[in-house]
């Protein structure tokens, strides 16, 4: 297991843009979201190796109720993502974090921030459901300006 | 020369990040750094959530398409830590697969960290949890004919290793030394460990231990963070280590673990180059 405190590479993590999505196909902007790469050292445990998963933008924390990690199609609450113990994220494979949003995001550059709470436990079948082992916070943070295009997600 | 030289997937890890380079490419870019296997980790291997064979076995083709062998496969799983988070059933159960993905590999090897991170989990405790444990799993790995190489990188690890390894008496279970257990105390990289959220106060383990390890070890994990301008690793006892083994008269499998390419160490360099001095390095040393 490496040596220092990093357990992820932080540049390049989060993509440099916004995008507007109509999921629903009805031809009105319901989400905004941006990639996020995985680049976490020795990537090979759940996504549940997440405990907490929290997401700024401009400051402003983001209802966790509205936000989603989408991953090969599968969207998972930003707060249940926890809770999974069989789906992985590939080493530099990327996710999306999606936020519905009525509307999607107006043109402008925002800062966000992704603070994602990692388990210490070392381990890459099992979860750490109960919380025993301590945790590392690490704050992912970039300047994302909004993409003209409203895209579909098939 | 006695010994074999691999390089753990480990030491370019940092292509996948910055190059966008599969596994595949990687194998054959270690296919030119002169060496005789790859060290497959965990974080490359096609077993989530549990084995894709068709993809496993073309990783083997192309590792033998590169004109390497594989020297093990290594798991992120620290057994006690699993055994906590879980259970017992379910820590044996995954490991037991990663036994039969190893023998399908066609390695002889499998190693996996002994960390000792476990909280309110003595080492004395955590001793004799893992001879419970390798006593249910090891007539599996002698089954499939898999060797484990329990990788002690950790304070207080290669001890405890050795006493399991005399309470268990088998082929099948041995001491993986890791360089990072002896690493010696300098200024400029600090101690800390990842799995680890307090500071450490390391302590480098004794050369004495050290080959007390080199009777019963077949892996070794040469842990290698930074090289000074005349191609030495000043991090490590290396002279001492080297001369202990070449004094045993037996050859090991030294897996290369580069890991100066981390954000703490020097993150700028080339871990190609840098994974190169560090075989460059064994080769210099090992008779």
């Amino acid at each position: 297991m490496p040596a220092g405190k990093s357990i992820l590479i932080k540049e390049g993590m989060i993509s440099s843009y916004i995008k507007n999505y109509d999921i629903d196909h009805d031809g009105i902007t319901d989400h905004y979201g941006f990639m996020i790469r995985n680049q976490i050292l020795h990537p090979c445990s759940p996504i549940g190796c997440m405990r907490c998963f929290s997401i700024m933008v401009n400051d402003i924390e983001i209802d966790s109720n509205k936000a989603f990690f989408v991953l090969r199609g599968q969207w998972i609450n930003i707060n249940k993502v926890s809770t999974i113990k069989e789906i992985f994220w590939n080493i530099g494979e990327e996710a999306m974090v999606l936020v519905q949003q009525q509307d999607g995001m107006k043109s402008g550059e925002y800062e966000v921030k992704c603070l994602i709470t990692f388990t210490t436990l070392v381990e890459s079948r099992i979860i750490d459901s109960r919380d025993i082992f301590p945790k590392r916070v690490e704050v992912l943070s970039s300047k994302l300006t909004v993409s003209d295009r409203v895209e579909e997600i098939c | 020369m006695l010994s074999t030289i691999g390089v753990s997937l480990w030491s370019i890890e940092p292509l996948s990040f910055n190059e966008n380079r599969t596994v595949e490419e990687i194998i054959d870019i270690i296919g030119n750094l002169g060496v005789d296997s790859i060290d497959f980790i965990h974080d490359y291997l096609y077993c989530h959530p549990h084995a894709n064979i068709y993809k496993l076995k073309a990783l083997k083709k192309r590792t033998e398409a590169a004109g390497l062998k594989t020297l093990s496969l290594w798991f992120r799983t620290d057994i006690v830590a699993a055994i906590y988070a879980a259970s017992f059933k379910e820590a044996i159960d995954n490991f037991n697969e990663y036994i039969a993905i190893s023998a399908d590999f066609g390695t002889k090897y499998l190693t996996c960290p002994f960390l000792n991170n476990t909280p309110g989990v003595s080492i004395e405790k955590s001793k004799e949890v893992l001879l419970r444990f390798f006593e249910h799993v090891l007539p599996v790995a002698e089954e499939y004919n898999v060797v484990i190489g329990h990788e002690i990188a950790r304070q207080g690890t290669p001890e405890a290793s050795l006493w399991l390894n005399n309470k268990l008496k088998s082929p099948y279970y041995t001491p993986c030394p890791d360089f990072e257990a002896w690493r010696l105390v300098t200024d400029d990289i600090s101690f800390d460990h990842v799995e680890k959220t307090d500071s450490n106060n390391h302590q480098p383990t004794s050369i004495e231990l050290f080959k007390d390890c080199l009777k019963h070890a077949k892996v070794m994990h040469a842990k290698l963070l930074s090289f000074d301008a005349n191609g030495e690793e000043p991090h490590f006892p290396i002279a001492e280590m080297m001369e202990a083994v070449n004094a045993t008269g037996k050859g090991y499998h030294f897996s290369i673990e580069y890991e100066g390419w981390i954000p703490d160490i020097k993150p700028e360099l080339n871990c190609i180059e840098e994974t190169k001095k560090g075989v460059d390095l064994l080769k210099r040393y090992l008779k």
